[in-house]
């Protein structure tokens, strides 16, 4: 009986005690030791700062419905006087977003309402959104802002700019991306040697070594398979046929040969192809490398191709310029004699597989080939990848890691997934593009930003709807034929390797337009992309200019300029004083290089430009990195008239 | 047999005690009065009973402190697990799942087992304590032996090695007292279990060995998988 | 001390809830049992040998206590969990990062449910090896059948709460169980469980019901009758 009281005494006493530990365990959170230490450390310092009321913290996001608890540690994150203290406690860098508005876990992911290190951090098992390193930050702008260029975030909009000219959206679903223009395969073998396609199928970096085709790891009998297909594509599109080499280029020799190749050579240098073309990886990079292209292509090719490039090749972006026989057969004898690949490998000589049609048709479908290329009638059909619209939502369940052995994290899966294509699994199809980390990186950015989170209509910035400005009579034929958007954009339309025209003629003057177009001579020495010399007819130059008249030009951008001493003189003392416009700008050799040189200004630019301009220059050129200075009406004025003076 | 005795049945509990004793030998039926020795049941009973309790919690409440109730993925309709499994009680009927039609293991055996548990205490054989091969053990010999044989065979069809392996292991057990006939001893005891106790003990272990397998040794597809190479 | 203890014995409040004296003598120990309603379904006085713990061993009674453990911390889970989808698993979360012992109670339930699956089925065991089940006990062996179905029911209706990835894919398994039914029957009793064809938010509130009252109500009533019956066939 005594020793049942006894047990019964024990058992009680562990009883209470066990049922003590949890509370206890409570009593002494981690949380609550930051709470404390966080108003032990402000009481030591000369600021006064609130301290913290013991309890757990926490934003509740509305618009996204969640919830987020890391201010129950981050205690300091918009007190200004905690900027050097330590983590958790330091102060938030400038925020973007409204912290009450957005929470934490919008941008940083990680799992918003733990209240401990380890969970809050989220990596830990069955949570599949740890926080975000550094270097992947990025990717959360991209869940709201969709267009294309993010300001505040290059590296997203790096990935982006990527993801576009890679032509991802050739094999993979992904909205908001435009499908590139690539060189039609229809006929290829017509265009180019069988050697030479068998080396860049190969590995096309080999040849040009900043080719956005990528190298699909094709075996031996495969390149011959393909070669061999492809070298039967000898139609073009529309029909199209070559004409045959003029006589002069077949036959000449000797001297004239020589005067013939020089014509060529000078003509090639004033016609700028390096600005597009790079040549042996020195030059332009819209276009592709010319440095070993006669012994890619056929000359005949090469001859009607220069001629009429949009003949052969619709769609694409290379002016037609305006040399007469001559200088064509130079430029094509010039290229001929001077871009040979010396070095080629020639291909070891093989027997064509009997069934080599079918087979290549079968490795064309196999890795989607018409993806990027046009050829026949072949679909190009976006879904032979897996969609990529919900990538960053991906849960590790979902992911095929294979026998790589990494680590188990979207991000680090997507990165060598993009740098080693077939680590996962042999079977995969997809090439390898021979990214940089950087490059890889800037992708794996943009992709994880595309997710399924429920977000709210009114916060997503989409990008804007694409300008389908398409002009029209006789300015519409030269456009086209010159392919003035590969460079120029107009009216949202167009690249911007050259600058924006929507508003040139409220920016330049006639008669300096009309110069330039003859004499395209550059305006900032350090640019590498410059005008091409068209060689156009004055009556071309004077339909272009007309038009542009017309229709580039801002009606509120006219206005008059009071010309006097004294605003003049106001306008020198403000450009050598006040705001030291020479640091960039050069006038009669004195000055900087950053900007371009101002000392002719007057007879190109619009007095109502200049005015507009230096009131706000980002208002008609986003990316300009001149300054803008707020400057009053009459500093502005004063500043314009000065530069007028410099004819 | 003529019988000596026959018994009284009676719908009153209270004035006839449905208890049925069939005696035997000669002798005159008597009601034996057992005087138990009794004893308070407070403290001795409750005091007792307060001690488990607690320990039951205390134990409880251990493991509640070291290990965290599971708690995986947000559920999603669109992705199913490999293997997807149901709580550990229901292992082994999912392990049947694997060998028979889904109307045989997932319907018929299970409304069987818990029909056959109902009606337990309702069978005659529960009766007599005597072991199984008391009486007519010829007879009981074959009736068994055609049994286990038309079972085994059906558990041979389908390739439930899992259910035929511990079938012929007790078929096995059960036969040993019918081979020796020993009285004292290990064999002597297995020769007093009646039948209803080997059938019962043919299910508890068929459920534990389904359960085991269904838990611990079963991967993606439903495949083997050894505890070590990780467990589902 | 202990004369302050001895007033407050013969105080008119403690006399008014404790209506025997201290149990001292058999005739008070006797009264503490009689006159207590938690402890009246005991006899006051039992045989010695049922109160030797290997003579049971105590399985029918830790199931109750285990029973009793789940009404506590379950009903405290219920103080913080919303039967609908997503909520619920986010529910679960709040549990363990901001309620107080909320991730224990939720492990004290989780254990415990699984505890007395196991102990209820070894209880039904022991009472078979034991031959407890023969007249005139056959009816509350039935009972304890329904009862251990009944625990197997609660604890699987349970598992769906937490709306995990474990939990919806265990409850999608044993329902498409169910759809094997012949008949036709299978699909009827599985649409009417889930409130729909597969698992969904109709699924989790029935299942929420069933979990939290319906069934734990049954399961009283049925122990109502299992307890008065073991006491009327001579039971403890």
């Amino acid at each position: 009986m005594n020793k049942l009281r006894l047990y019964f005494a024990i058992s009680s006493v562990i009883f209470l005690f066990v049922l003590a530990i949890s509370p206890l365990k409570d009593f002494f959170s981690e949380w609550k030791g930051y709470q404390h230490e966080y108003n032990g450390m402000i009481k030591e310092m000369p600021q006064r700062i609130k301290p913290a009321e013991i309890g757990i913290k926490q934003i509740w996001v509305r618009k996204l419905d969640k919830v987020d608890r890391c201010n129950t540690c981050h205690l300091g994150l918009e007190e200004k006087a905690l900027a050097g203290a330590k983590e958790p406690f330091r102060t938030h860098p400038h925020i973007y977003h409204n912290l009450e508005e957005f929470g934490c876990t919008t941008c940083h992911e990680g799992q918003g309402p733990a209240t401990s290190y380890k969970e809050s951090i989220g990596k830990v098992e069955y949570w599949d959104k740890p926080i975000f390193p550094r270097e992947y930050m990025e990717a959360s702008c991209g869940k709201c802002h969709k267009e294309q260029l993010v300001r505040q975030a290059p590296i997203l909009s790096l990935g982006r700019k990527l993801i576009e000219e890679y032509n991802c959206v050739g094999c993979h679903k992904l909205e908001g991306y435009q499908r590139q223009w690539v060189p039609s395969l229809n006929g290829i073998g017509s265009k180019v040697n069988r050697p030479w396609l068998v080396n860049w199928l190969k590995n096309p970096k080999a040849y040009f070594s900043t080719t956005k085709m990528p190298n699909f790891q094709f075996s031996d009998e495969e390149v011959n398979i393909l070669a061999d297909f492809l070298m039967t594509l000898t139609s073009f599109p529309n029909n199209a046929t070559l004409e045959p080499l003029p006589s002069q280029l077949v036959q000449v020799s000797g001297s004239r040969k020589t005067a013939m190749e020089e014509l060529g050579s000078t003509r090639l240098r004033e016609a700028r192809c390096i600005s597009c073309h790079p040549i042996n990886g020195k030059g332009g990079y819209v276009a592709t490398d010319l440095g070993k292209v006669a012994s890619k292509v056929k000359q005949e090719w090469l001859y009607n191709y220069i001629k009429n490039p949009k003949h052969l090749q619709p769609n694409v972006e290379m002016p037609r310029f305006r040399f007469n026989e001559n200088e064509l057969a130079g430029v094509v004898a010039y290229m001929k004699s001077e871009y040979v690949d010396f070095d080629m490998a020639e291909p070891s000589a093989h027997t064509p597989d009997p069934q080599f049609y079918e087979k290549g048709l079968a490795l064309v479908k196999k890795y989607n080939c018409s993806g990027c290329h046009e050829l026949g009638n072949m679909k190009s059909y976006g879904e032979l990848g897996p969609e990529l619209s919900y990538v960053g939502s991906k849960k590790m369940y979902e992911i095929d890691f294979g026998q790589s052995g990494i680590d188990q994290s979207l991000s680090l899966y997507l990165f060598t997934k993009l740098k080693s294509p077939h680590i996962f699994s042999s079977k995969m199809k997809m090439p390898n593009y021979e990214l940089g980390d950087e490059e890889a990186q800037a992708i794996v950015v943009a992709l994880l930003g595309n997710t399924n989170e429920p977000i709210p209509e009114e916060l997503i910035i989409r990008q804007k709807p694409v300008s389908t400005y398409a002009p029209q009579g006789e300015f519409g034929k030269l456009v086209n034929d010159l392919a003035c958007f590969g460079c120029h954009t107009m009216f949202g339309h167009g690249r911007v390797v050259g600058t924006d025209l929507t508003l040139e003629a409220s920016m330049a003057k006639r008669e300096w337009i009309e110069h330039y177009f003859k004499v395209p001579y550059s305006l900032r020495p350090i640019l590498t992309e410059r005008m091409p010399n068209l060689f156009l007819s004055d009556d071309e130059i004077k339909t272009l200019v007309d038009y542009m008249e017309k229709v580039f030009i801002g009606d509120s951008l006219a206005i008059d300029i009071t010309m006097n001493e004294t605003t003049i003189a106001k306008g020198k003392l403000l450009y050598n004083e006040r705001y030291a416009c020479y640091a960039c700008h050069q006038i009669n050799g004195k000055g900087g290089f950053v900007g371009p040189p101002l000392d002719k200004v007057a007879s190109r630019l619009q007095p109502g430009w200049i005015f507009h301009w230096l009131k706000n220059p980002q208002a008609y050129k986003p990316q300009s990195i001149e300054p803008n200075n707020n400057l009053t009406d009459q500093e502005a004025e004063a500043l314009t008239a000065y530069l007028m003076t410099l004819h | 047999m003529d019988k000596d005795f026959k018994a009284e049945e009676n719908s009153d509990a209270k004035k006839a005690p449905k208890r049925l004793a069939f005696i035997k030998t000669r002798t005159a039926a008597r009601v034996k009065s057992e005087e138990e020795e009794m004893v308070m049941t407070f403290p001795n009973l409750v005091v007792k009973e307060i001690i488990a309790f607690q320990v039951m919690v205390i134990v409880l409440v251990l493991i509640s402190l070291f290990v965290n109730a599971p708690l995986e993925w947000i559920a999603n309709p669109d992705h199913t697990p490999n293997p997807a499994k149901a709580p550990w009680y229901f292992l082994g009927l999912q392990e049947l799942l694997h060998y028979f039609p889904p109307v045989v293991g997932g319907v018929i055996l299970p409304t069987l087992t818990v029909i056959a548990l109902i009606a337990i205490p309702y069978f005659k054989i529960n009766l007599k304590k005597d072991g199984m091969w008391k009486e007519h053990p010829r007879q009981t010999l074959t009736g068994f032996l055609i049994f286990v044989g038309i079972v085994s065979l059906i558990l041979l069809l389908f390739r439930v090695y899992a259910m035929l392996v511990p079938t012929i292991m007790i078929s096995a057990i059960m036969l040993i007292p019918y081979v020796s006939r020993r009285e004292g001893g290990i064999v002597g005891w297995l020769g007093t279990r009646p039948l209803s106790w080997w059938v019962m003990t043919w299910f508890v272990i068929i459920a534990v060995v389904l359960t085991t397998i269904g838990t611990l040794f079963r991967g993606p597809e439903w495949r083997w998988t050894w505890p070590w190479q990780g467990i589902y | 001390m202990k004369k302050l203890l001895h007033q407050l014995y013969r105080s008119q409040v403690w006399r008014s809830i404790f209506r025997h004296g201290l149990p001292e003598s058999n005739r008070t120990r006797a009264e503490a049992v009689f006159y207590n309603f938690f402890l009246h379904v005991h006899p006051t006085k039992v045989r010695k040998r049922s109160v030797i713990f290997s003579y049971t061993w105590g399985l029918g009674g830790l199931s109750f206590g285990l029973f009793i453990v789940l009404v506590a911390t379950g009903a405290l889970l219920m103080l913080y969990y919303r039967p609908s989808a997503p909520q619920a698993y986010w529910d679960m979360k709040d549990l363990q990062f901001v309620v107080s012992s909320g991730q224990f109670l939720r492990n004290m339930h989780r254990w415990a449910a699984h505890a007395m699956v196991a102990v209820v089925f070894l209880h039904m065991l022991r009472v078979f090896y034991t031959g407890a089940y023969r007249p005139p006990k056959e009816f509350n062996w039935v009972i304890g059948v329904i009862l251990l179905v009944t625990t197997i029911l609660l604890s699987y209706t349970g598992y769906l709460l937490p709306w995990d990835q474990l939990s919806f894919w265990g409850i999608s398994v044993g329902t498409n169980m169910i759809r094997a039914m012949p008949l036709g029957l299978g699909e009827k009793v599985s649409f009417l469980l889930l409130g729909g064809n597969i698992v969904g938010e109709n699924a989790l509130v029935r299942f929420y019901v069933l979990h939290c009252f319906i069934i734990p109500v049954a399961a009283i009533m049925l122990m109502v009758i299992h307890f008065w019956r073991v006491r009327k066939d001579g039971g403890v």
